[in-house]
């Protein structure tokens, strides 16, 4: 870029006095290696567009190393954060396509990351991709790929395995163990300030709770599944006192379908805000008029302002999501016509599941695709954000207790892993056909096709309640054996 | 297209240039100044015949309805790139916007990138920064999964650039094409001014179909088939959507619309208030001091519709016996705002607006009235003719004894305000300019002359008036009199006055408005007083009032009134037998037919 007095040249090649922001150089490269890898998997190496795609590393590389005190590169990452030099890579809800492939890239070759140490060569660089893209079922093989960049010469990279994930051994018990251990503390923890916040409106300061905005801020760097494993985790809602679970569980549930609509990180944090602070507008028992909501919900956000403040966008989600959606979205306050925010229309959703799904005495208690069904059926919501939502949750959500077509009784544990075939989940199995617990559960992909009669293995019949399935707790909450 | 490539090219040029010159003002001065004159000239090429313009974001670059108007060979050093990586789908920027406006957009943004470099703000993120904060004259649209949604049938590739490269993650969450005929949802809220119009629920519209509509056997019937072991093609997609369905979801995603929230919980806090006569003090606290929240906001932004919305709830619960405390409490926190300097402009500007006319007009009406002059004046010295009919028209339907407050907006401003209250209907217009009179300002006396034939006047006032006027002044009164406007009673003003003999004795010009004023005020009657003039003779050959008796005539060959014709014809004969007079016009009475 050159400035001349009337006139500024913004033509490419001409950065070198233009700083660049960390993040995006970060992003440039995990770009770069996107377009690099990914072309790994279907051409040849002899095809000229790597040429291209190799530069694309390259540069982001030099501009990282280029940097004042950077003395090399390092490149790992954690479920399902990058991190480099250190520094976490917040998801970007563009790059949300480019972190699934190098996380599954990585992940399948057992590749922890990679550190560069001094600015490689264009040849090396191609050796090295080309190395890491190559491991098939080499049994150690981020120590094959030092060996074999060694033995070429090249010692400016080296990468190190994927701890903790060892098929068969107690470390993936300890990794699944540490993702779960760190979402079963928020969830406590958050429940904790519900729980404390409704029970001492006017003095919960006293409590010295930590601020929920921080448990929030936490929660949104875990992977999507993760947040929804949480979800399978308390999938049996029976509760001595319900509004505070239900809240937390409103709030996880809204925290990952927000994350699944790729909404701004922060819109998400605020969103799941809302589903927490859902509860206020029935705290009170108010009754279904408008304004008595309006009073009481006020009330009680006043009353825990000070520990628990709401922005006005959660104030009015708390206040609006009681508010039938009616055919048009538009409902009706002394003569004024008001169009439900879609934070309140998410939030109406996502906390009439959590009241169909929870048990309370002298209520039905819905299985989560009843209440789908039900909350279908009654019309007052937002048909559209309805559907998003059954079709992100899948028929049979994550948790859902279900019994097999050949008698087995499993937990639906993952989304499918065909997208268009939701209907056919992960599910873990918990019981024999013949009613038989098993000593730990087996996870099986309800997608997998018997090749030679071109049917599926195994497929739903229906869904159970906790009850008719007679599972221990225990059981559902133990790490299953992998596919 | 050219000029759309030029204003994106001044929004990477601003960015970089910040970076270049570390935030040195004094270096990007210059180039704002450059900037602004661009920026002038490529929105008004007539290329770009909008209000808005939308570039959209591309990993590969930049466009312009579909065309490439940026792309880098680098693109981390650009200012789209960053934008990209952030989220940002699109960005539109105003024809209002300056050079300024951009500058401090985009040094918001580095600013907040580099402080997340350093790792503070480590808590945000530079979408969910922009949603929240929209720039009056910069809007972006964030990306949201929902764009990924795509149609039955397409192979997934959106806009998401790198030549279609990625594959959507959401197909379940197919779109159905088939819509049943016209469904266009929620058009009036998506076209609304969403800087001026009350997001008001009236906008909302959905013309759902009875196909449509979510059928409860309908979905029950594919969750008994989704059981089968094979998956039949219908039940591949569970729910299927409407494409404008999720179009208006994700255009409601995309931005964050403060004023749709502000509105709807004023609705609810007024809604309350409303029957606050049942609740003690204690309870209303929460509520006056949640609406001072939000009046504090729309102030800031001034949103003229929410303004408006306030001000008619506040009179609302007013007439409703909620204690006077609480309504001068709400009216203070808005009494303040609309007299701000910027904002009176921005009303004049509004005024002006077809599109935003109906909502200042209401606005007016909750002006104080030492506010009034000075919209009065914006909307003048900016020459905004449609603004000040329309600020004209509220101040006559909604102000008590408006001729009185206008006297006292200064002679300069009454002297402006005359022309166009007299194109306006005002029943009470004669008794203010009658009152304007009063002021004895020459300036004054010269607006209001010109109109003097629609004010009633006694012939002893109107008389003394136009004898102390100077030459000029008594021609301004006289057409004044000619006007289609005049009242009738104005012909016992020149009745009686034509009977003074000094009407004839002015200049020449004088003397045939006079002539005029006669034949239109008395018709056939002005021939008692002109024909004397006319006739008179000295030593029986020659005029006794050459001048005016040429003037008069002049005025009579050129009437074209056909029953004064006759007359006219008469007196022309008569005359042009004179034997002493100007051989030109001896001549033009002969040619007389």
């Amino acid at each position: 870029m050159s400035v001349s007095k009337n006139k500024v040249n913004l033509e490419a090649g001409e950065n070198e006095r233009v700083s660049i922001p960390l993040s995006i150089l970060s992003a440039s490269l995990l770009r770069g290696l996107y377009q690099f890898l990914r072309q790994t998997e279907v051409h040849d190496p002899s095809n000229k567009m790597f040429e291209l795609t190799l530069k694309e590393v390259l540069r982001p590389i030099e501009n990282l190393l280029s940097q004042p005190g950077q003395t090399g590169i390092s490149f790992t990452y954690r479920g399902e954060l990058f991190f480099i030099n250190g520094v976490r890579q917040k998801p970007k809800p563009r790059y949300f396509y480019i972190y699934r492939f190098l996380l599954k890239f990585f992940k399948q070759r057992k590749i922890g990351g990679f550190r560069i140490l001094q600015k490689p060569s264009e040849k090396n660089l191609s050796v090295f991709l080309w190395a890491v893209s190559k491991i098939k079922d080499e049994s150690e093989p981020a120590r094959e790929v030092n060996q074999f960049l060694n033995a070429q010469g090249i010692r400016e990279i080296e990468v190190h395995p994927l701890t903790g994930r060892k098929e068969g051994s107690g470390e993936e018990d300890k990794a699944l163990g540490d993702i779960e251990l760190i979402v079963a503390t928020l969830y406590r923890r958050i429940h904790k300030f519900v729980e404390t916040s409704f029970d001492n409106r006017e003095r919960a300061k006293d409590f010295q709770l930590k601020p929920v905005q921080e448990s929030l801020n936490e929660l949104a760097l875990l992977a999507e599944e993760d947040l929804v494993q949480m979800l399978r985790l308390i999938s049996i809602k029976r509760y001595d006192r319900p509004l505070p679970y239900r809240a937390t569980n409103a709030c996880f549930l809204m925290m990952a379908w927000g994350r699944a609509l790729r909404l701004p990180v922060g819109v998400v944090i605020e969103l799941a805000g809302s589903a927490l602070a859902h509860p206020m507008a029935l705290l009170a028992e108010a009754s279904e008029s408008p304004v008595d909501i309006t009073l009481r919900s006020l009330e009680v956000i006043q009353s825990l302002h000070e520990v628990w403040p709401l922005s006005e966008l959660q104030r009015l989600a708390v206040m609006e999501w009681r508010m039938p959606y009616g055919k048009e979205g538009v409902y009706e306050i002394e003569g004024v016509k008001c169009y439900s925010h879609f934070f309140s229309r998410m939030l109406r959703i996502v906390a009439t599941f959590e009241e169909l799904t929870t048990y309370e005495k002298g209520k039905r208690t819905f299985l989560p695709d009843e209440a789908m069904t039900e909350m279908m059926k009654r019309g007052d919501m937002d048909p559209t954000l309805l559907k998003i939502f059954i079709n992100w949750l899948g028929v049979y959500p994550i948790g859902t207790i279900v019994q097999l077509q050949s008698g087995e009784v499993a937990q639906v544990f993952a989304g499918a892993s065909d997208p268009l075939r939701f209907q056919r989940p992960i599910v873990m199995v918990v019981k024999t056909s013949s009613g038989q617990l098993l000593d730990r559960p087996e996870l099986v992909d309800l997608s997998d096709m018997n090749a030679k009669l071109g049917v599926y293995k195994k497929s739903i019949k229906k869904s159970l309640t906790a009850e008719e399935a007679q599972i221990p707790e225990r059981l559902l909450q133990m790490t299953p054996i992998a596919i | 297209m050219k000029a759309a490539k030029g204003i994106y090219r001044d929004v990477e040029k601003l960015y970089r240039l910040y970076a270049l010159y570390n935030r040195s003002q004094e270096q990007l001065q210059q180039h704002v100044k450059i900037v602004d004159q661009n920026l002038a000239q490529n929105f008004g090429s007539g290329q770009l015949n909008r209000e808005w313009v939308k570039f959209d974001f591309l990993m590969s670059g930049v466009k312009f309805e579909g065309s490439e108007v940026f792309k880098a060979d680098i693109p981390e050093t650009t200012f789209g790139y960053l934008l990209f990586c952030e989220g940002v789908k699109a960005l539109l920027v105003s024809r209002n916007m300056e050079a300024k406006d951009l500058l401090q957009w985009e040094t918001r943004i580095r600013e907040f990138v580099e402080s997340q470099d350093v790792g503070k703000n480590q808590e945000s993120d530079l979408a969910s920064m922009l949603w929240k904060n929209p720039h009056p004259s910069i809007r972006v649209y964030l990306y949201n999964s929902l764009l990924e949604v795509t149609s039955e049938g397409s192979d997934g590739s959106t806009d998401q650039g790198m030549g279609g490269a990625l594959i959507s993650d959401n197909t379940s969450m197919g779109v159905s094409s088939q819509t049943s005929g016209g469904i266009k949802g929620n058009v009036l809220w998506r076209d609304r001014d969403v800087d001026w119009d009350l997001p008001s629920g009236e906008l909302v519209y959905h013309q759902m179909s009875e196909a449509d509509d979510l059928k409860a056997e309908q979905v029950e019937r594919l969750r008994a088939e989704l059981a089968d072991a094979s998956v039949s093609d219908r039940a591949r997609k569970i729910l299927p959507f409407r494409s404008d369905e999720v179009d208006g979801l994700r255009q409601e995603m995309e931005m964050f619309d403060q004023n749709h929230v502000d509105f709807n919980l004023l609705a609810r806090y007024f809604a309350v208030l409303k029957s606050s006569s049942k609740l003690d003090p204690k309870a209303l606290a929460p509520i006056l001091q949640a609406i001072a929240k939000v009046a504090v906001a729309i102030v800031d932004r001034f949103h003229g519709g929410l303004i408006v919305f306030y001000l008619k709830r506040l009179q609302m619960i007013e007439a409703g016996g909620v204690s006077a405390d609480v309504v001068t409490k709400l009216r203070s926190y808005l009494k303040e705002s609309v007299s701000k300097p910027e904002n009176l402009l921005l009303l004049s500007s509004a005024l002006n607006e077809a599109s935003r006319v109906k909502i200042a007009k209401q606005l007016v009406e909750f002006l104080e009235s030492k506010d009034r002059p000075i919209l009065f004046t914006s909307l003048s010295d900016m020459n905004r003719e449609n603004g000040i009919q329309a600020f004209l028209q509220v101040l006559i339907e909604k102000v008590p004894d408006l001729d009185q407050e206008l006297l006292k907006w200064g002679e300069e401003r009454i002297v402006r305000l005359i022309p166009h209250l007299q194109k306006l209907n005002w029943a009470d217009s004669s008794k203010f300019f009658a009152r304007c009179l009063r002021f004895r300002s020459p300036s004054i006396l010269r607006a209001i002359l010109p109109l003097l034939g629609e004010l009633s006047m006694k012939f002893e006032e109107a008389s003394s008036l136009f004898e102390r006027l100077t030459d000029q002044e008594k021609h301004l009164f006289l057409e004044g009199l000619l006007s289609p406007r005049t009242l009738k009673d104005w012909a016992i003003f020149v009745r009686r006055y034509l009977q003074k003999d000094t009407w004839f004795q002015g200049s020449e010009d004088l003397t045939g408005l006079w002539t005029r004023v006669a034949l239109r005020h008395l018709g056939g009657e002005a021939f008692q007083v002109i024909d004397p003039v006319i006739g008179a003779r000295s030593f029986r050959f020659w005029p006794q009032y050459s001048t005016a008796r040429s003037a008069i005539l002049e005025v009579l060959l050129s009437h074209k009134e056909s029953s004064l014709r006759s007359k006219i014809h008469e007196l022309v004969d008569r005359e042009k037998g004179l034997l002493f007079q100007n051989g030109e016009l001896k001549q033009r009475l002969k040619d007389y037919r």
